[in-house]
């Protein structure tokens, strides 16, 4: 059931879905029968609604679309962390955003009791997909690079496609191998994560790299 | 003497005047929405069919007898008389074979398939595909899924998914737009790429 009015798509859906009752459904098919491009609007969320469920319900079949698989992880789990070996240098870093020279307004708190949008947690995955896309809001970034012997201290850079912008952060990881990075607000387009972590033994560096896209 | 049937109420008045001519500018008009409203009322193709024609029948009678108080309003009156004949129980239906000063009547509700309902659905189809592929972000995918499959309530879904408001009319109004983008797209264009799978096939 939806319960809110924000606009003429949300009374068309309410109409669509038989929840018009009295008065409301008077003036609704009336203003169909007045406004020609009004009753081809709602055709044509009518056609769109019957075929998104025939296709999100067949899901699977050869010709249905292949959706991508997000790589966002929510928590690793122990095995995972304690799998990865300690010369892997091609980990993802996130650090300490330059939040406070970029907020100019009192943050909100939504439920994850954070001053953030959402909490995106990030593993190191094998293979290509790995496009995350995310809302142009704050949000709370965090990375496993995994628990090191020696103290690593690791660069984390997060740039637009122009490299006309470019966050560049040193951080070092919490004791469970996090580390933590809150994006400015309204970041806008594809942005590559990279890190590296600093002084390699080898002084080589491995990068691993996420595509973010902010919308 | 001819007039100009352009508007609602220069229809209702002609009708009332004898034009023949006006009754059929009337369902030229009107039949295809209201046999839509009537399909989503009765869920039932030929029910509703039955009764948008005797929709229009009641009308044009109605106004060949007296002319409307407020002939801008016809509309209104169309879509009156359908919603009481929908909801009325009991309703002893009677085809009127013999109403023959109208049988464009007839002619219209023997019209098959609208071919350009039919056009429409598959660029509208196509746009779903694509929509759908390209979205990779699985809670956009079951938001849209419990929003247009499920029909839950914004606060359910956001609950559900511990979204704010403005992400789920982001989402929402995304899907929205990006749907109109194709469709029109593929009007313009007559075709989108087709979609691919995985494996390079369309």
């Amino acid at each position: 059931m939806h319960n809110h009015d924000t606009g003429p798509d949300d009374l068309i859906d309410r109409y669509l879905c038989g929840q018009l009752r009295g008065e409301a459904l008077t003036n609704f098919e009336v203003r169909m029968l007045e406004e020609a491009e009004f009753f081809a609007a709602v055709q044509e969320a009518g056609m769109m609604r019957e075929e998104m469920r025939m296709a999100m319900e067949s899901g699977g079949g050869e010709d249905q679309p292949q959706l991508h698989e997000p790589v966002v992880i929510e928590s690793p789990s122990f095995g995972m962390w304690i799998r990865q070996p300690m010369s892997l240098v091609a980990s993802v870093l996130l650090g300490i955003s330059l939040l406070f020279a970029m907020i100019d307004r009192a943050p909100e708190y939504p439920e994850n009791g954070f001053a953030v949008d959402s909490v995106v947690s990030f593993a190191p995955v094998r293979g290509d997909q790995n496009l995350v896309v995310l809302d142009a809001g704050v949000h709370l970034l965090q990375v496993d690079v995994g628990i090191s012997l020696n103290e690593a201290v690791y660069q984390v850079e997060l740039a637009n496609a122009e490299r006309s912008r470019v966050l560049v952060y040193r951080l070092a990881p919490d004791s469970n191998g996090i580390v933590r990075f809150v994006t400015p607000d309204n970041l806008s387009g594809d942005y590559v994560l990279t890190v590296t972590r600093e002084g390699s033994a080898d002084g080589a560096d491995s990068l691993e790299r996420y595509q973010i896209r902010f919308e | 003497m001819s007039q100009a049937l352009d508007t609602p109420g220069q229809i209702a008045s002609a009708i009332s005047q004898g034009d023949r001519k006006a009754e059929a500018v009337l369902l030229d008009r009107y039949y295809r929405t209201l046999l839509y409203i009537l399909r989503k009322r009765v869920r039932d193709e030929e029910h509703a069919r039955d009764l948008c024609q005797e929709t229009f029948r009641i009308t044009i009678e109605r106004l060949r007898r007296e002319p409307l108080a407020e002939p801008e309003k016809l509309a209104a009156f169309l879509q009156s008389i359908a919603a009481n004949l929908s909801i009325a129980e009991g309703r002893k239906r009677e085809r009127r074979q013999t109403y023959a000063d109208s049988d464009y009547v007839e002619l219209v509700a023997d019209t098959g398939a609208d071919q350009s309902v039919v056009l429409d659905r598959e660029r509208i189809a196509s746009a779903v595909r694509h929509l759908l592929t390209e979205l990779d972000n699985l809670r956009d995918q079951r938001i849209l899924y419990r929003y247009y499959i499920d029909e839950l309530d914004k606060e359910e879904i956001c609950a559900e998914l511990e979204l704010t408001h403005r992400h789920f009319d982001k989402v929402i109004s995304r899907a929205r737009t990006r749907f109109r983008e194709l469709v029109d797209a593929s009007g313009r264009d007559n075709l989108l790429e087709p979609v691919q799978g995985r494996d390079g096939h369309a």
